[in-house]
């Protein structure tokens, strides 16, 4: 396996590898990482095509593909694959019942240089919306490895984003399964749910949290779709606090789920939560990944912020609570 | 002479009763959709899945009226199929669905995707090295979608020989955004491009049977000259007005009276 922890670096590496005992696989991408998969398609005649940039029919082929029993591997930018092409997956894919795995890059803002176009703050969400759909997050090599090989052939719609943007946090003592997710720390105050690159951030305020005498449990989601409903809910009913961090809009991504998931549970204590998120802006910025992250408060002290703004909340709904109840 | 008079009729039932569909639509390509399922496609009607069979995408999916008059004449749709068209738990509706009809191959309605599916199919067949043939029908009014172009380009570049793509040419897209010159622009494309009378079936047969679907050849299209609502004379001159319309009871009998009485 390649060293490096950037997945949009060495998912070519996994692909290789199923290729090697699956001849059913069959790679398309949209004139991105060409010569990265050069192994793959020297090795695998008539099962690599690079068909330009025409996103929508791509999607159209590949089903195409999938209808002959192949299991397709479509590879671009997330805002070409997911946003453009949505109505080719929702229906060509997804009504029509056939199976599909996407790479995409460029997922949230990590293309910071490119610009608008080239992010991506509803991939996920849009994607998590079709039937059958199951999205994938891994922050590092190891967890993508783990979850294309383990769930690339289970017939469903997949997303797996390849970041850019690893976490660098060595996950190697843990089984990486879809669909499940990882209790990174036990703490009793706050839950931090992360996924993806954010984990890195989450971790990173540990020292600051300890600091201010809060003790922090941190959940990591290399799965997005499907939740792990029981991780999420067995902390947030221990902390009775959460924050969601994420690259993605506001609106209908992970922070979403996991306050429709508390309030649908009949056995939750008050609990309050806190997205820290894209909002529903278009960042028009340009600079680093991490000057956009300094700015739009992805950081230690942008976590203990929400963390401060969920408690001021807390004694105001309790105070309500005590006057309804003196009524 | 007109062909399939009964089957149009049926088509004009099934919209009467189900009180929804495309019957303009539907006559425009029957003609097309009859001959390749009597006579030139291979396909087991008792092993539709069979991996040796002839694959039909009807990417104009809103014609699909055409294709369920087709399958049951074949037996994979059945008359109670037909009076629960449109009905909650029926199995046809006015655009087609693969999950529920035998012998659908795609689930088409939102115009060009049917296109792209069916490269796909064909591109799969030909890493597979198999021989067996794949049809689109695509209407020209659906070409106004960009897809097709991309499709165009890209089957030229697959040398997708054995695909061949039919466009319904009835020009019901002339008085909003035309597409004059067809042949001009699918050879420009490097398809291999022939014309033919969507209505007559010697001509029909005489031309797809002069195909060389060999894996390495251009792709084909077929550039098929049809009237909408070809059989009723009142929808061919109102195509517009009978494009989604359903006839009422009197209107359903002159119809079925039309389609016995109509001369070229």
């Amino acid at each position: 396996m390649n060293m490096s922890n950037k997945v949009r670096e060495t998912f070519s590496e996994t692909i290789y590898d199923i290729g090697k005992v699956d001849k059913k696989i069959c790679v398309i991408v949209s004139d991105i990482s060409h010569f990265r998969l050069q192994k793959f398609a020297k090795e695998n005649p008539g099962r690599y095509y690079n068909l330009g940039v025409c996103e929508n029919s791509i999607i159209n082929v590949a089903a195409g593909i999938a209808h002959l029993g192949f299991i397709p591997i479509v590879h671009t930018f997330a805002s070409f694959l997911i946003d453009k092409s949505f109505e080719q997956l929702k229906l060509t894919f997804g009504y029509n019942k056939l199976p599909v795995n996407l790479i995409a890059i460029g997922s949230g803002i990590e293309y910071s240089f490119h610009g608008v176009t080239h992010h991506s703050y509803i991939d996920s969400l849009l994607f998590k919306s079709i039937e059958n759909s199951s999205v994938f997050n891994p922050g590092s090599t190891y967890e993508f490895d783990q979850l294309f090989k383990k769930a690339y052939q289970n017939g469903k719609i997949n997303l797996f984003r390849a970041t850019t943007q690893s976490h660098e946090i060595n996950l190697s003592k843990y089984e990486i399964q879809p669909g499940k997710g990882i209790l990174y720390k036990e703490g009793t105050d706050l839950t931090i749910i992360s996924t993806g690159y954010n984990l890195k951030t989450a971790v990173e305020s540990l020292p600051l949290f300890k600091k201010n005498k809060i003790n922090v449990e941190i959940i990591y989601l290399p799965t997005i779709k499907p939740l792990d409903t029981d991780l999420i809910i067995k902390s947030v009913q221990k902390t009775s606090r959460f924050i969601v961090m994420e690259h993605q809009s506001e609106y209908g991504g992970l922070y979403s789920d996991v306050s429709s998931l508390v309030i649908k549970n009949k056995n939750m204590n008050i609990i309050q939560g806190r997205s820290l998120s894209l909002g529903n802006n278009f960042i028009h910025e340009y600079g680093t990944f991490e000057e956009h992250n300094n700015r739009l408060n992805f950081s230690s002290k942008g976590l203990l912020s929400l963390y401060k703004d969920l408690c001021n909340t807390t004694l105001l709904s309790v105070s309500n609570m005590v006057k309804r109840i003196r009524k | 002479m007109l062909y399939n008079k009964d089957l149009r009729k049926e088509i004009a039932w099934m919209t009467w009763h189900s009180k929804e569909g495309h019957i303009p639509s539907a006559y425009s390509i029957l003609d097309l959709v009859t001959f390749l399922y009597d006579e030139f496609l291979n396909f087991d009607y008792k092993n539709v899945k069979s991996e040796s069979r002839d694959y039909f995408i009807l990417s104009k999916g809103h014609g699909c009226s055409a294709l369920y008059a087709v399958l049951k004449k074949k037996g994979l749709i059945s008359q109670k199929d037909l009076e629960d068209k449109n009905k909650e738990f029926g199995k046809l509706a006015t655009h087609p669905d693969r999950t529920k009809i035998p012998g659908v191959e795609a689930s088409t309605g939102s115009l060009g995707n049917g296109m792209g599916f069916a490269l796909g199919v064909a591109l799969g067949l030909k890493i597979k090295k198999k021989e067996n043939k794949v049809i689109a029908i695509i209407g020209d009014a659906e070409s106004n979608e960009g897809i097709v172009w991309e499709c165009s380009l890209l089957a030229s570049h697959l040398k997708l020989g054995n695909l061949c793509v039919i466009l319904d040419y009835n020009r019901s897209c002339d008085p909003t955004l035309p597409l004059p010159d067809p042949k001009k622009k699918w050879h420009s494309f490097g398809w291999d491009v022939k014309e033919v009378n969507g209505h007559n079936i010697p001509e029909i047969e005489k031309v797809m049977n002069s195909i060389d679907f060999s894996l390495n050849s251009k792709p084909k299209m077929i550039v098929a000259n049809t009237i909408k609502g070809k059989g009723v004379k009142d929808m061919e001159n109102n195509y517009g007005v009978w494009h989604s319309k359903v006839p009422n009871d009197n209107e359903l009998k002159k119809i079925h009276q039309d389609i016995d009485e109509y001369e070229q």
